[in-house]
């Protein structure tokens, strides 16, 4: 075994590490246990060990080759350089400005937003999204937090069976053992039939749609934080997974994280194409208990035949669809974009939400 | 001990064709005791791992179903309730004190034994297979955590049972639902996607014996092919296999026009995706060199 060999898979784990892999000095000595014990230091072998020890879901495996190959081609050989530095994300970092300045209530400041449901108390629950400030932040994230709470324990009015011993189900049970004699052998108990959903958000987070994001993004945390079955998903021009950074325990953490990690805020709308990737690489995540959220103006560049064509399959799949869309609070709207025309056939419920009124209408849906 | 080398001739001999990738997860398994996650679309052979695993190791496969709703009583114990009670009252006239007959009711005829207490109390090493794990709720999840760091289960009336040989542990998904990094850092992990046209043809030919040469390369290129059209549910090895089972029941030497339509439901289990493979069915016949026959007038 080279003597450098240790300290070079060290580095490599560091590097997969900067990568976002879950990989510690556990995998690294496993590793190396391995290639000392099995002597695997043939090339092929030798990057199919480390694959198979550092690899932990399929997005690792398709980052890996790049790395493998950037890190261990001068190594390989038997020269030593110093570690490549990890790949630099700084650029993405002006993406989500909007959003930071929009949660520290500067920017929009002249803005001159009027909107048509503006409430004449002032209450919060009644103020448009698109108006609000970090003031009210905290009162927001409370109300979503509750509304949330709500639908994750809702239950049915009827019963089910269940294996634990709760409710007995006297029916039942006297039903089963008629056949035994009328003994009571078997007892069969009962809970309530618990609403089990799972909600899929898709929001759309392209330069229209602004204003908006900031609060969405608040809702689909608040969402994640009490309801366990939440896959969300951003999309723009690109479509990006965002539930792992969801499940970080503050908000605040989020953002920055978001800023980081994901691209595509605040750009065009390829609805179409978006959805595309959606079925192609998660469309199993959908299934007849799956409530699809898609949050989106539905202003779109794109065509919008993959649009149609999406929307039916995803409506085929799933629960029920729904739209939520800001701009249909507006009185004089209409689901005339080319982008929402071809959307609307397979929507269940088309619904506006620009005030937490409107949010609280939408979780009856549910 | 198993060596690498081996693995794939064993695995060969057992009837599954692995690549360098799925040789090394499995020996790595193998040596190091840890679970194997295994994900990837359906029908590329996760679950004939863990078959061909316990055929190798020549030993029982114990296997897991994982579904909503499944929890801990479904996987582990249960005590057979109808059993004890009619012991009780058979026994009833006995002389006997309460202490006794506790004692044989709490005992192992009374048990019944699921999966996971079966595999921690087999008498071999077994391969546990764990089949589509991602369809079991959290909860579930990480209580297989813990059975899986410790192999051992804690039964109240009798006591602590600790496992005499660590299973093999096979883990399958769907990818329908995350899975907890919690669960996936305990694994080795591997993804099998769909295989390459060499791959599938040689798994064609070694599951299929005495299928025609000819028939079973056009059937691979056409396999091949309709996976690249954009279809709902993609026909994976299986499917392959039983399309190629039935064509070679028809003892049929080549594919035509047909043929194909006729037995297409073999491979495409969806209406809206049986449309799309007959339109575009002229163009993949010609991508794959498949002529219609041409009749003689």
């Amino acid at each position: 075994m080279p003597a450098s060999l240790p300290a070079n898979i060290l580095k490599f784990c560091t590097l997969l590490r900067h990568n976002g892999y879950q990989a510690g000095h556990e995998e690294s000595a496993l590793a190396l246990q391995v290639l000392v014990t099995e002597n695997l230091f043939d090339n092929i072998n030798f990057y199919h060990l480390l694959r198979a020890v550092f690899c932990r879901k399929k997005e690792d495996l398709e980052k890996f080759d790049a790395l493998f190959k950037s890190f261990w081609r001068d190594r390989l050989t038997g020269e030593t350089s110093s570690a490549p530095p990890p790949p630099k994300q700084r650029e993405k970092k002006n993406k989500a400005i909007a959003i930071s300045q929009w949660l520290n209530g500067k920017g929009n400041d002249d803005d001159p937003i009027t909107t048509a449901t503006w409430s004449s108390e002032g209450r919060l629950e009644g103020r448009d999204f698109s108006v609000l400030r970090d003031d009210g932040l905290e009162d927001m994230r409370r109300i979503i937090h509750s509304l949330s709470r709500k639908l994750a324990s809702r239950t049915k009015r009827r019963y089910e069976k269940t294996n634990r011993v709760t409710l007995p189900d006297i029916r039942r049970t006297l039903r089963k053992n008629m056949r035994k004699g009328g003994e009571l052998l078997e007892l069969v108990y009962r809970r309530p039939k618990r609403n089990k959903i799972k909600l899929l958000l898709l929001c759309d987070v392209s330069r229209s749609m602004e204003l908006y994001s900031g609060f969405f993004l608040l809702f689909m945390y608040a969402f994640r934080q009490v309801y366990a079955a939440t896959e969300t998903f951003i999309f723009s021009t690109v479509l990006e997974r965002i539930t792992p950074y969801l499940q970080q325990s503050k908000f605040n953490e989020i953002l920055p994280l978001l800023h980081q990690q994901t691209l595509g805020w605040n750009g065009g709308t390829r609805i179409g194409e978006c959805l595309d990737a959606f079925v192609e690489q998660n469309g199993n995540m959908v299934d007849k208990k799956t409530i699809v959220v898609i949050i989106s103006d539905g202003w779109d560049q794109g065509a919008t035949a993959p649009i149609e064509h999406n929307m039916h399959l995803i409506h085929q799949r799933s629960r029920k669809i729904l739209w939520l869309n800001p701009l249909a609070g507006y009185t004089e709207y209409r689901p005339e974009t080319a982008g929402m025309k071809a959307a609307y056939p397979h929507i269940d419920f088309l619904a506006p939400v620009h005030n937490l009124e409107s949010l609280a209408r939408i979780i009856r849906y549910l | 001990m198993i060596k690498l080398e081996d693995i794939s001739g064993m695995m060969h001999a057992n009837g599954y064709i692995s690549d360098p990738q799925v040789a090394m997860s499995v020996f790595l398994s193998l040596q190091l005791e840890k679970p194997l996650l295994v994900e990837g679309p359906a029908g590329v052979g996760k679950t004939e791992i863990a078959k061909v695993m316990a055929n190798v190791l020549q030993t029982d496969l114990i296997r897991l179903q994982c579904y909503e709703g499944l929890d801990a009583t479904h996987a582990l114990y249960e005590w057979n309730y109808q059993r004890q009670l009619l012991h009780l009252k058979i026994t009833e006239h006995d002389t006997g004190t309460i202490e006794e007959k506790e004692k044989t009711i709490f005992g192992e005829s009374f048990l019944l034994k699921r999966p996971l207490l079966e595999a921690i109390t087999h008498t071999r090493k077994p391969v546990l297979l764990i089949d589509e794990i991602d369809r079991s709720d959290e909860e579930f999840e990480s209580f297989l955590l813990e059975v899986l760091s410790d192999w051992q289960i804690t039964i109240p009336e009798t006591g602590t049972i600790t496992a005499t040989y660590i299973p093999q542990v096979i883990l399958t998904g769907n990818r329908t639902r995350d899975l907890s990094d919690a669960l996936r850092r305990r694994c080795l992990y591997l993804y099998i996607d769909y295989p390459d046209f060499e791959k599938e043809l040689t798994i064609v030919k070694k599951k299929v014996p005495g299928i025609n040469e000819k028939l079973a390369l056009s059937i691979t290129s056409f396999m091949q092919e309709v996976r690249r059209l954009k279809l709902e549910k993609i026909p994976g090895i299986s499917e392959t296999l039983d399309w190629a089972f039935a064509l070679a029941a028809l003892h049929l030497d080549h594919l035509d026009k047909t043929v194909i339509e006729q037995t297409l439901g073999v491979i495409i289990k969806d209406w809206k995706d049986t449309r799309q493979v007959q339109m575009s069915l002229s163009e993949l016949m010609e991508k794959t060199g498949v002529h219609p026959r041409v009749q003689p007038t």
